[in-house]
């Protein structure tokens, strides 16, 4: 009786001392587990809206650094250009074949768009579409892409345009039209709304081709994106930054080979 | 009293979120199992406390050793190229439903006033098995 009195009483102390021990580690392993909880849900939020990376800075430092390296590039360019430039002048001086040549040479220039050209043409402005975002709609539908200036550069070189440029970018045979996250890609250079597209040409022919019923811009006004197309006796279409290279085509005298 | 790890979990998941910390994506599976391995301890924490066989160094160390270990072992497995969250999760999922099963009893007989049986397991031999003579 005595010695079982003694080990309840025992008991209940422990119990009591036990009591008292457990909330405060339970309550810092608990405090823990709540801050890994909302590491966790940010992380996961965050992965939710940026896809995961810390994507604002990356992309701010790598732009950055492009901008700067595209900088030296194009001083590079227009400092090669100008020696191309006094090369070729030099050359007319001293004889007149060589003025001949260099008239071709300009006509080739023109044709590749190292030279800016300037003639009669249309100028089409193009914008992200104004209406509000629809909710449960992505805001991609509401933006211009790659695949809506393709077809409108496509279709003025097919009506004989002669030189077209996006946004300052010289359209030539080597140019790529391409979305790149955000903003279309042209020459490797990244150009956004609104659009500006310069071309030259007989400015009816162009206007009509794009006007044309059920042609791009009547396409472009039933997703509601604001175009005007604007005649100019004077369109100003600027060349392209870099030239192109030719790393692994080579010149041909040859008929293909059978 | 009894709210106080309620208290403290909110406490610091509001700490947290109001500071806006997150981890690197690649991370969050790490953390994720660590959080189960976490909630799995305290939850037997608490059924052990509840059971008045709470030790609190046991509890600490096991806490914490729970969390590194079950994110060290997703971590082995995304080296050698094995699930291994998937039985992380599989393990403490299991261990939280039996804990939460234990705690749970254990409160009913608070609030109904029933005794409070000893758990299965932990039944010792000479209660179940005949006084030998």
């Amino acid at each position: 009786m005595k010695d079982s009195e003694i080990t309840e009483r025992m008991q209940s102390a422990a119990a009591a001392r036990s009591r008292k021990d457990w909330v405060f580690p339970i309550s810092l392993a608990a405090l823990i587990l709540g801050m890994l909880l909302a590491l966790q849900f940010g992380t996961q939020k965050t992965a939710g809206e940026f896809g995961g990376l810390k994507r604002a800075d990356l992309l701010a430092q790598m732009l950055a650094s492009e901008k700067t390296r595209s900088e030296a590039l194009e001083a590079e360019v227009n400092k090669s250009r100008k020696e191309k430039d006094e090369y070729a002048q030099a050359a007319t001086k001293e004889k007149e074949i060589l003025s001949l040549l260099n008239e071709e040479n300009v006509r080739y220039r023109m044709a590749l768009g190292l030279t800016p050209v300037r003639g009669s043409g249309i100028v089409v402005r193009l914008q992200d579409s104004e209406l509000a975002q629809v909710a449960g709609e992505s805001a991609e539908l509401f933006l211009i892409h790659d695949y809506d200036l393709q077809p409108l550069v496509n279709e003025l070189r097919a009506a004989g345009a002669e030189a077209i440029s996006v946004n300052k970018e010289r359209i030539t045979g080597t140019t790529a039209i391409r979305c790149v996250g955000p903003v279309v890609n042209i020459n490797g250079k990244g150009v956004a709304a609104p659009y500006e597209i310069r071309a030259i040409g007989s400015p009816q022919d162009l206007k009509g081709a794009l006007e044309i019923k059920e042609g791009v811009l009547d396409r472009l006004r039933a997703a509601r994106f604001p175009v005007t197309v604007e005649v100019k006796q004077d369109v100003y279409v600027p060349a392209i930054m870099v030239t192109p290279k030719f790393k692994y085509a080579k010149a041909s005298k040859e008929a293909e080979p059978q | 009293m009894i709210l106080l790890p309620l208290f403290a979990a909110v406490l610091g998941f509001v700490i947290v979120y109001v500071w806006r910390l997150s981890i690197p994506m690649v991370y969050s599976s790490y953390v994720s199992v660590g959080i189960l391995a976490g909630l799995d301890s305290v939850i037997g924490g608490t059924r052990s406390a509840l059971w008045h066989r709470f030790d609190s160094a046991v509890f600490v160390s096991g806490f914490f050793t729970n969390i590194v270990l079950a994110s060290l072992l997703v971590y082995a497995g995304d080296r050698l190229g094995v699930e291994l969250y998937l039985p992380a999760i599989v393990a403490l999922g299991v261990r939280i439903f039996y804990n939460v099963g234990y705690v749970r009893r254990a409160a009913l007989s608070r609030f109904l006033h029933r005794p409070l049986l000893p758990e299965p397991s932990e039944v010792p031999e000479s209660f179940s098995a005949p006084p030998a003579p």
